[in-house]
């Protein structure tokens, strides 16, 4: 069905952006209030987001999204007004009704009415609004079951025992006259081989006939779960049956959710007291005056424009990079006289402009790497319960800012990388307990700006990456050889993971391990200018250190000359430079490398590498330079023929045509108005190593040539 | 070879439209009852592999004829018929040793499903 609201396109993006910042709010605020138990302030706020959405949403035509967020609404009302406790089924609900949000929110880019059955949402947000949160059999909406902690015990206990508790779920068909008699006659059923722990409705309302058309109950029993499944099958008139085991431990395995009734059981007084004078000086009406007059000195801009504005400003920069050029010839070919000094003032003056113009649409563009990291807490709550672990996910820096060419790239690789450390990384609690760790596995996000890029950090206090793992699979799978296996360091070891093809993990789930992985995630950096790093130590856990340019657009780089060519070598990458004397040279394994303050250093001649005559040709050795270039512990030697300048440049991608080029990542535009390529290290030193050491699968395939005929 | 049914209900046409149904459908039915305390005797008499059985019937009603089965067989069959809205009977009759109920008006469907079900 196609859907028609009713606003033009401006409007509807807006809506949208709003939508997203809300929806974004939502999900943040449902896991504090998870966490925090009843706070005023978060309810307060989830209410109010819904409140806006609902608004909105009505506004626009989008009934089901007004539907279901007057829900919402009405249901945090009453948590507003203590009427009604937090509880985890109703943040189960609510996140049921958040990710139905999403669906909701995404018909209104592609106009097509999604199949997502917001009744049964509805029907169980007015359940627990009532009162009754687990009467929704009733209307349609799947039944809950809620479990006090003394059950809880009764079900730790059995299974203590080897008995196992299976949650069941039976649905009657349509036309049958007497569902309770059916949902009867399953618990007879069951009753002689297990125990019955709860059944929603409750047996009284069973044995009083009005009932819902469905039936949800929790058994522990020996039996398997065929043998409940071929009990539930003799039973007449069941349209749709489940039967599966019902995992108490991953969700009642560590003290969280007792806190959480705890908390619960508060009463409202008594937690506003515990909440200090701020939260209570502060009515919600307050809060909310606060928030307009801040919305009011902000203006939305749209992100294309700022994307231009960036543009122009790259152009800008070349332009003044070409008048200080201009300036300084005319200055070398003339005498100074009052007309170039004038020139160089005003190009100074425009220079200096242009570089604080320069960090003002930067720093607009910039946004806080919040709005990828707010992402995980709920990412990393949902792995944790699929994996059946316990997780405590600490997140630092999000306030670090970040541009946001660099923030829309940074989410993938690192939603691998944490699934990687919740389902690889972190392990269950029995076996940490084993291990003398505590049962609950450590999961670090970080972003802090360091010099001249920004560091994203993910670490676990897992069981860590086992290195010789590494190298016998590398070697097993044809990557390496013994030989070259036993010469590299732990280091270039763990760096294997990220080539293609490559994954430790034993069994393949359904979250990671399938070897996609990695390799795709130092793409995506690389993609971005960005550097990973992995440290591992195995029994304590792993650590991936991910280095970010500030923005992608503008770099400071060093520009060398190579044979009559000059390329520009991004600055962040340069470690140092050296001048290459005579007999610094040495050949180890047919290779040049040089030895640099007591370790090898590997040599590349750019000049060899894109096929140019050097000034080596011509038997001066000494007059080279050595750019060493490196990302983590690794590096490279880049021999150049000279260096030029230091100089701010505007990478440009190098066109479809050309596509991915093998140690090449742009070209920028020279103050002189030549063209130079950008070097990118980190794809020579990758494509080097493939060269060196790794026999299968070359990092490059067939790209040598093409880099060539382009140099 | 066909399954034995006893068939139970105090009203005759009832009685008659279920005989009638399971014969067309290759089930003998080895005897009927037209109260509880008759249905008691005759299955002792008769050992059916299966019951059908009314609940609402004079001298002694359906739930109290299958505790009395039960008693003598722990392993007999019941169904149980019933009309609309006794609900509270029928989980009753279940409670008693029933194994399964079909509401009257009959749909022979239903019915035969049900006898399948137990005795195929």
């Amino acid at each position: 069905m196609d859907l028609v609201f009713d606003a033009t396109p401006d409007d509807l993006s807006v809506f949208l952006q709003e939508a997203d910042e809300l929806m974004q709010q939502l999900d943040e605020n449902v896991l504090r209030l998870e966490k925090e138990g009843q706070n005023p302030e978060i309810i307060q706020e989830i209410f109010r987001a819904a409140h806006t959405l609902k608004g909105s949403s009505g506004m626009l035509g989008h009934e089901r999204m007004a539907e279901l967020t007057h829900s919402l609404e009405s249901l945090f009302d009453k948590l507003r007004r203590d009427e009604l406790s937090v509880s985890t089924e109703l943040i189960d609900v609510f996140l049921d009704c958040l990710d139905a949000l999403k669906i909701l929110k995404e018909e209104c880019i592609t106009f097509k009415a999604s199949d997502i059955d917001i009744k049964a949402l509805i029907i169980q947000i007015d359940g627990f609004a009532s009162g009754t949160p687990v009467d929704a059999g009733e209307a349609g909406g799947p039944v809950l079951i809620v479990l006090e902690d003394h059950e809880h015990d009764v079900i730790n206990m059995a299974e203590v025992k080897g008995s196992t508790a299976f949650s069941i779920r039976i649905k009657v068909a349509d036309d049958c006259m007497m569902p309770s008699v059916r949902f009867y006659q399953v618990i007879e059923e069951f009753q002689p081989i297990g125990e019955i722990i709860k059944t929603n409705p409750s047996m009284d309302v069973i044995e009083s006939g009005e009932c819902g058309s469905e039936l949800a109950l929790i058994l522990v029993t020996d039996e398997d779960q065929s043998r409940l499944e071929s009990v539930v099958k003799a039973v007449s008139e069941l349209s749709e049956h489940s039967v599966g085991v019902y995992s108490i431990s991953s969700e009642h395995d560590e003290d969280e959710p007792q806190e959480v009734e705890e908390t619960v059981a508060v009463s409202g007084d008594k937690r506003m007291q515990d909440l200090g004078p701020e939260a209570r000086g502060k009515s919600a009406q307050e809060l909310q005056q606060m928030r307009t007059a801040a919305a009011v000195k902000t203006v939305r801009v749209d992100v294309e424009r700022l994307d231009h504005l960036m543009n122009l400003v790259g152009e800008l920069v070349i332009g003044k990079t070409r008048l200080q050029q201009i300036g300084s010839d005319l200055a070398n070919s003339y005498h100074v006289g009052d007309l170039t000094s004038t020139l160089n003032e005003v190009t100074a003056h425009v220079g200096q402009i242009t570089n604080e113009l320069q960090e003002e649409v930067m720093r607009a563009r910039m946004l806080p790497i919040e709005q990828v990291f707010n992402k995980f807490p709920r990412l990393v709550r949902d792995l944790a319960r699929t994996a059946g672990k316990t997780i405590n996910f600490v997140v630092e820096g999000k306030e670090t800012e970040i541009d946001r060419s660099v923030l829309e790239e940074i989410g993938d690789p690192l939603v691998h990388i944490l699934r990687n450390a919740i389902d690889h990384g972190v392990e269950t609690p029995d076996v940490r307990k084993k291990a003398g760790k505590s049962p609950e596995g450590n999961v670090f996000l970080g972003a802090r700006h360091e010099e001249n890029h920004i560091v994203v950090e993910v670490s676990d206090d897992g069981h860590g990456m086992d290195v010789q793992k590494i190298k016998d699979k590398a070697i097993r799978k044809g990557f390496l050889t013994q030989e070259t296996g036993d010469q590299m360091s732990d280091r270039e070891i763990l760096d294997l993971i990220f080539l293609s093809g490559f994954s430790t993990a034993d069994k393949v789930s359904e979250i990671s391990g399938r070897g996609v992985g990695m390799d795709v995630v130092r793409n995506n950096i690389k993609k971005i200018n960005g550097t990973v790093e992995i440290m591992s130590e195995l029994g304590v856990g792993t650590r991936f250190v991910i280095k970010l340019p500030l923005t992608l657009v503008i770099v400071e780089a060093l520009t060398v000359v190579v044979g009559d060519r000059i390329y520009a070598v991004p600055l962040n990458t340069i470690k140092e430079v050296l001048r290459l004397e005579d007999g610094h040279i040495k050949m180890v394994d047919k290779k040049e490398t040089m030895l640099l303050r007591g370790s090898v250093l590997s040599l590349l001649r750019l000049s060899e590498l894109f096929s140019h005559t050097s000034a080596a040709d011509r038997g001066s050795e000494d007059e080279l330079h050595v750019v060493v270039v490196g990302y983590g512990e690794n590096r490279i030697g880049l021999i150049v023929d000279r260096l030029l300048s230091k100089m701010e440049i505007m990478i440009k991608a190098l066109g479809d045509y050309l596509g991915l080029v093998d140690g090449i990542s742009g070209a920028t535009v020279l103050g002189d108005g030549r063209v130079a390529l950008v070097i990118d290290p980190v794809s020579l030193i990758v494509k080097f190593d493939a060269g060196k050491k790794l026999n299968a699968q070359p990092v490059s395939k067939g790209k040598k040539s093409t880099s060539k005929k382009i140099a | 070879m066909g399954k034995n049914v006893l068939v139970v209900d105090d009203a005759a046409f009832m009685r008659m439209k279920i005989v009638k149904l399971l014969t067309d459908n290759g089930y003998s039915v080895t005897g009927e009852a037209g109260n509880g305390e008759e249905a008691v005797m005759k299955y002792q008499q008769l050992k059916p592999d299966l019951v059908i059985m009314d609940i609402t019937m004079p001298v002694m009603d359906g739930i109290e004829a299958i505790t009395e089965i039960k008693k003598l067989d722990d392993s007999a069959k019941v169904i149980v018929c019933s009309a609309m809205g006794q609900q509270g009977m029928v989980i009753q009759a279940i409670k008693s040793g029933a194994k399964d109920y079909v509401l009257k008006p009959f749909q022979p469907d239903r019915v035969l499903e049900a006898i399948k079900k137990q005795i195929g």
